[in-house]
């Protein structure tokens, strides 16, 4: 048994929805939590999240009364001594879709005028009178689809915002050609970055350049040996050769999948996970379907890991997660129930995402339930979610 | 000047200030001693053009790209063949391409692109023969439109608060004409999967690089800006769909705000679909295996037939309408068929042919 203690959660409060002030106190509720400033001087003295009674990391509006109330999409909360005591609400009335005011650029999502000075929300941080509050330094988004290891420091990818490093206890966010993050992978040539605006390779960590070879933009999901790194696209799986003669083959429609997923190697066998295929087995240039019509629980696979006996773990999109042995005989299955993201071997166990929590690790205090990435760094077991980048020390 | 150079196959060459005299000039002179194609000319076999712009083809050099933008009048599912026919180094060429005609456009953009065409080509006439009442009502008709800034329209720029009763009344108006010619613009957004269980798509929209704002605001509550992608060339989007959304058609709307302060909206319309379809299998025993025959209830992606003890041994079963499917199972046994629809949710059913 595994226990999992010492939570540090990471978030990001670009995105602001909403903001109050009560006497000398500025609130503002964004996608990462509550943040509370002090005027005039705008110092951030506070961010409230998930592990201070939010039931969601994703506050859309804040308020103050006498008492500072928070609007989640399912909650109303109120802010005690120190905690947010929150119960269930019905959901918020929706935006009409209208021309919006910009700020900087930016969409407004508030102003206040507080004596001569002006407070204005956007979506791209909170600003007194013109200067930006919204700290830097933060994880560079609040889902975190992918996250690596690679030169002595913690990478994550995000869904929609890029890739940052963890440095020094901060995160730093690189201007990268690409936003959405599917999967990263250390190899000794660099780390490998698939987006869906392609395949990018860096070494320094600051400076990025496509693989062009791989042609498709959409590089879904990666995996890597001592010589070679396979790239999945919808439509192709790419070998890139690591060492030794630049190569990059391409296998077009592997097992006749035009959507491919994810993409593991355990031995000398590739699997792949499919929407269309279940999973695909590659056994030198021969592919091997396991699917609805071979018995297994789906045709739609998201993610695979190798098991300990030379099978593979595979994810399905809602029937939870199957474990194939070498011989391709189905030998377990794993919360049938649950919505399957991600799978991440760790040691001799399989840690398996899911939209319903984190399956495998013992109990985790998660501020979203949707699981989508996983990493293990000596005691610290890394969990990027939707709402928020979780470090736990395990032992 | 325009008119004329179109009219003699000449060139045309705005000069906007001196400081681009020398580079102006000096590329109208490549251009002319080194025509690359010459005598242009356009034929349309299966289907008339009408109203096509430019009204005589240019000469071409190296690096010019040639824009014709016309009307088609075929019937749906004709194919129209266009060739041009033009001189490459004193040899006759043809550049052939066909085109199937849809029954809709398929692509927004394109009516655009003609309806800046004649309305340039209105307002040369215009500028020639005088103001006439028809060609002016035309030019307003296809700026509200399309959404087009002309002399005519240039009140579509101004605030709502600014303009006269008489010009507000215009403008309403007009802009139902316009919702009503948007209707067929549907696809001026798009998602990269119609039909869905809950999940992650991409929205992509088209709008101009330098437009001010591209705000998608989703019907489960998400607004969010849209980012310009250089690579697509279009504004994009990743969503989620969460988990407990219920099944239906959805509508996502855009808001654009252009450089011109002029507003559109577009919409992607997406079905969430996460209920397995219904079919029904017939399975006829054969001299060589089995013959399958499924009939699905819904809009179907794929049926494949399998037997049940060995299913590495499989048929994908064939449909021309993704409702009935058909195929032969070489082998004999118990079967498994499995159906999946357009969002990809399967059923599976074993049958023992008869």
């Amino acid at each position: 048994m595994i226990a999992l203690v010492a939570v540090a959660l990471f978030t990001n409060t670009t995105q602001v929805e909403s903001i109050a002030v009560a006497g000398a106190f500025l609130w503002a509720a964004t996608g990462g939590g509550v943040e509370e400033y002090a005027l005039p001087g705008g110092d951030r003295r506070r961010l409230y999240t998930t592990l201070d009674g939010l039931p969601s990391n994703l506050v859309l509006r804040v308020w103050h009364d006498g008492s500072l109330h928070v609007r989640t999409a399912g909650a109303a909360c109120v802010l005690g001594r120190d905690r947010f005591d929150c119960a269930p609400a019905p959901p918020l009335a929706r935006e009409l879709p209208a021309p919006g005011q910009r700020y900087r650029g930016a969409r407004e999502t508030g102003r206040i005028a507080w004596g001569r000075h002006l407070i204005v929300a956007t979506s791209e941080g909170v600003f007194l009178d013109g200067r930006r509050l919204t700290p830097e330094g933060q994880v560079c988004g609040n889902q975190i689809s992918a996250l690596a290891a690679y030169d002595g420091r913690v990478w994550a990818g995000s869904f929609d915002q890029g890739l940052c490093v963890l440095e020094g206890g901060a995160w730093r966010t690189p201007r990268t050609p690409f936003g959405m993050v599917n999967d990263l992978c250390p190899t000794p040539r660099g780390l490998y970055v698939a987006a869906a605006e392609g395949l990018f390779l860096t070494r320094d960590g600051r400076t990025f350049r496509r693989e062009w070879r791989v042609r498709q933009r959409g590089a879904n999901r990666l995996a890597a040996s001592h010589r070679w790194l396979l790239v999945t696209t919808p439509a192709s799986l790419y070998a890139v050769r690591l060492e030794g003669r630049d190569i990059v083959k391409r296998f077009r429609r592997p097992g006749g999948s035009t959507a491919l997923q994810a993409v593991a190697l355990n031995g000398a066998e590739i699997w792949l996970a499919s929407e269309d295929r279940g999973i695909i087995r590659m056994r030198g240039q021969k592919f091997e379907i396991f699917d609805k019509a071979a018995g297994l629980p789906s045709s739609w696979m998201v993610d695979v890991a190798p098991s300990r006996d030379g099978g593979i773990w595979a994810a399905t999109l809602r029937d939870g997660a199957v474990e194939l042995g070498r011989d391709g005989q189905l030998r377990a299955a794993l919360r049938p129930d649950a919505w399957g993201l991600r799978l991440y071997r760790d040691g001799e166990r399989v840690l398996f995402g899911t939209q319903q929590g984190l399956e495998g690790a013992g109990p985790t205090a998660l501020p979203n339930p949707h699981v989508h990435a996983l990493l293990r760094t000596g005691d610290v077991l890394w969990i990027g979610t939707e709402g928020g980048l979780v470090q736990q020390l395990s032992r | 000047m325009s008119r004329l150079a179109a009219t003699k196959r000449g060139r045309f060459t705005y000069i906007e200030s001196p400081e681009v005299i020398e580079q102006r000039v000096g590329r109208l002179f490549e251009q002319i001693e080194s025509p690359a194609l010459v005598g242009l000319s356009l034929e349309a076999r299966g289907a008339t053009l009408i109203r096509t712009y430019p009204r005589s083809l240019p000469d071409l050099s190296a690096g010019d790209d040639l824009l014709i933008a016309t009307r088609v009048m075929g019937a749906s599912g004709s194919t129209l063949e266009l060739v041009v026919h033009g001189t490459l180094a004193g040899r006759q060429v043809s550049f052939p391409v066909s085109v199937a005609l849809p029954e809709a456009a398929l692509h927004p953009w394109a009516g655009r692109v003609w309806a800046r065409s004649r309305i340039d080509d209105a307002l040369e006439e215009i500028a020639l023969g005088g103001d006439r009442p028809e060609l002016r009502d035309e030019v307003v008709e296809l700026g509200v439109a399309y959404n087009l800034v002309t002399p005519y329209t240039s009140f579509l720029a101004v605030p709502a608060s600014e303009l006269s009763e008489q010009q507000a009344s215009t403008l309403a108006e007009m802009r139902q004409q316009r919702a009503r010619a948007l209707a067929a613009d549907e696809d001026a957004a798009v998602l990269s999967r119609r039909n869905m269980p809950p999940g992650d798509p991409m929205l992509t929209v088209d709008a101009p690089q330098d437009a001010l704002q591209v705000t998608a605001y989703f019907p489960f509550g998400l607004v969010k800006d849209l980012k310009w992608d250089a690579g697509l060339r279009k504004w994009s989007l990743r969503f989620l769909v969460p988990l407990g959304v219920a099944d239906g058609e959805y509508e996502a709307v855009v808001v654009i705000v252009k450089r011109d302060r002029t507003v559109e909206f577009a919409r992607a319309s997406y079905v969430i679909d996460s209920k397995a379809p219904d079919f029904e299998v017939d399975a006829a025993r054969g001299v060589t295996g089995v013959h399958l025959r499924v009939i699905a209830s819904e809009p179907s992606r794929r049926a494949v037939a399998a037997l049940a003890d060995d299913p590495r041994r499989r048929v994908e079963l064939s449909s021309s309408d993704g409702r009935v499917f058909e195929g032969d199972l070489p082998a004999n046994g118990r079967v498994r068929v499995v159906v999946s629809d357009l969002a990809r949710n399967e059923t599976s059913r074993e049958v023992d042919p008869r």
